[in-house]
């Protein structure tokens, strides 16, 4: 059972990083409560794959269509809903036609959801669904379902998630196959997804890919960035936010970010402290 | 006026991921309720849709006749079945591994051009390419040098002393680091979480006192 009065140790310094970790979770959690009761507007500073990102999407060719793959599940809506929102509020505020569809059991539903609510934005406002976009649900195969897409959509798809066979949407018309995208839009929470976005879109097809990561996938998509596929890179949380900036479609994001930013400074200094702690104690502890 | 859904979908978000987050205190049942409904839940939406996929992708198109050829990857994936009979179980591996050499022989087909070849290029060409002072070019050195101590500290025939030792040390400082923004991310990914767990109840509080 939980018993947070509990501190390990005899002197100051090791009861400092015997502190129960209870204590860290209230930090933390009054952290977030400050700035999500009263907003404290703390500036936000753009990276520039996020500012590429957002550049790969407006600048998109016109003529053509974007796909845009989900591979994230439930587990990762709360880091993931902010920068979906943005994504697509983009998308439609540059008149931008876009495919989605998703590669993991649940993500149509999470797409139905955020979807649900970016119709009721501004930039929303008379797009119309199989003009604008198009949502075709889920695919089996990982990897192989890219191609799958690539090669022929219409053999990968025979309806979208709502039942509507493709030809009697406006937008099916203007794609067959990979020829007919201009951009690849990756969205994923396991950190390596994009390696198979990498060989499949840009390696085959020659397509460019913005890599919608999970916060801690950059990693991998930065050794891929930016002339090796990936062109831009949407980093979880921080990058949704960024976006609201970036295309002032201001959203959920804007409002995490205070909170975030509170809670990493509290991280910074507990990592502070525990590492005070740690080296003062070491040489006593190897001493005794 | 609102409809009851817009007060009891924020609280039943609340009330649900309360009893997940009750772990922290100690096992108890309230959450062991709401984790076998969450599993549970989880398994139904995939039995539907996979079930709806197979329906449409497989079996449509051959009643129809638009598509007979999906009899061969149909007949396989029944083989699966097999697995529950121990007399003819032998006859699951044949799906297995006709996805497996799928799989394989997709990823294979690209993994030398994406993640070798072009890996390799960008290390070494890097210096020619981003060395445009002198910034440019301790940046280049440290990544021309940083990658050949990482490679070096993950070979095994040669014991890893002196000189050798000492670089593959190097090589590992730079792994270590490498992990730096990765765990820095994992904690942001996760604070999200905690993030909209507050949020949601601040939110679900604000339907009934102006807070």
């Amino acid at each position: 059972m939980l018993n947070p009065w509990e501190v390990k140790g005899k002197t100051f310094l090791e009861k400092l990083g015997g502190l129960h970790w209870f204590w860290i979770g209230i930090i933390l959690c009054v952290m977030v409560l400050i700035p999500t009761l009263r907003p404290l507007g703390l500036p936000i500073s753009t990276t520039q794959w996020t500012v590429d990102a957002y550049n790969a999407i407006k600048n998109a060719p016109n003529d053509k269509v974007i796909i845009w793959e989900d591979q994230w599940n439930l587990g990762a809506t709360a880091a993931a809903e902010a920068a979906h929102t943005a994504v697509m509020r983009i998308l439609f505020a540059n008149n931008k036609p876009f495919i989605m569809y998703g590669e993991a059991l649940d993500t149509p539903q999470l797409q139905q959801y955020i979807t649900a609510k970016v119709l009721k934005t501004a930039e929303a406002q008379g797009k119309v669904y199989g003009v604008d976009w198009i949502q075709l649900g889920f695919i089996a195969g990982g990897e192989a379902a890219i191609v799958s897409v690539a090669e022929d959509i219409r053999d990968a798809f025979k309806t979208d998630y709502f039942g509507t066979p493709l030809d009697q949407l406006p937008l099916m018309a203007k794609i067959k196959n990979y020829k007919d995208v201009g951009l690849v839009i990756t969205s994923f929470g396991s950190t390596t997804w994009i390696e198979s976005s990498v060989r499949q879109w840009y390696i085959k097809y020659n397509l460019p890919i913005v890599s919608y990561t999970m916060t801690g996938g950059a990693t991998v998509s930065v050794a891929y960035y930016p002339n090796k596929g990936v062109v831009g890179i949407i980093e979880g949380g921080r990058g949704g936010a960024e976006l609201e900036f970036l295309g002032k479609v201001f959203g959920i994001a804007q409002s995490q970010t205070d909170a975030k930013t509170l809670s990493f400074i509290a991280v910074a200094v507990m990592i502070i402290v525990g590492n005070i702690s740690y080296f003062g104690t070491r040489g006593k502890k190897n001493n005794g | 006026m609102a409809d009851i859904w817009t007060y009891l979908q924020p609280w039943w978000l609340v009330i649900v991921w309360t009893a997940i987050v009750s772990w922290v205190y100690k096992d108890n049942r309230i959450f062991r309720i709401a984790t076998v409904a969450m599993v549970a839940g989880g398994s139904a939406n995939g039995i539907l849709v996979n079930l709806d996929s197979y329906w449409n992708k497989g079996l449509l198109p051959i009643i129809n006749g638009s598509k007979l050829l999906m009899i061969v990857p149909v007949i396989i994936s029944i083989m699966l079945v097999a697995v529950f009979f121990s007399r003819y179980s032998w006859l699951a591996k044949i799906p297995t591994l006709t996805m497996m050499g799928i799989s394989m022989g997709v990823m294979l087909s690209s993994v030398i051009g994406a993640q070798i070849l072009g890996q390799i290029d960008s290390t070494m060409t890097v210096i020619s390419k981003g060395a445009g002072d002198a910034f440019g070019i301790i940046n280049a050195l440290l990544i021309v040098t940083g990658v050949v101590g990482s490679v070096l500290y993950f070979t095994y025939s040669k014991e890893q002393k002196g000189i050798y030792g000492m670089f593959t040390k190097y090589g590992r400082y730079f792994l270590l680091a490498s992990l730096g923004p990765t765990w820095a991310g994992e904690l942001s990914y996760h604070m999200d979480f905690l993030i909209q767990y507050i949020q949601n109840i601040v939110a679900a509080l604000r339907l009934f006192i102006p807070i």
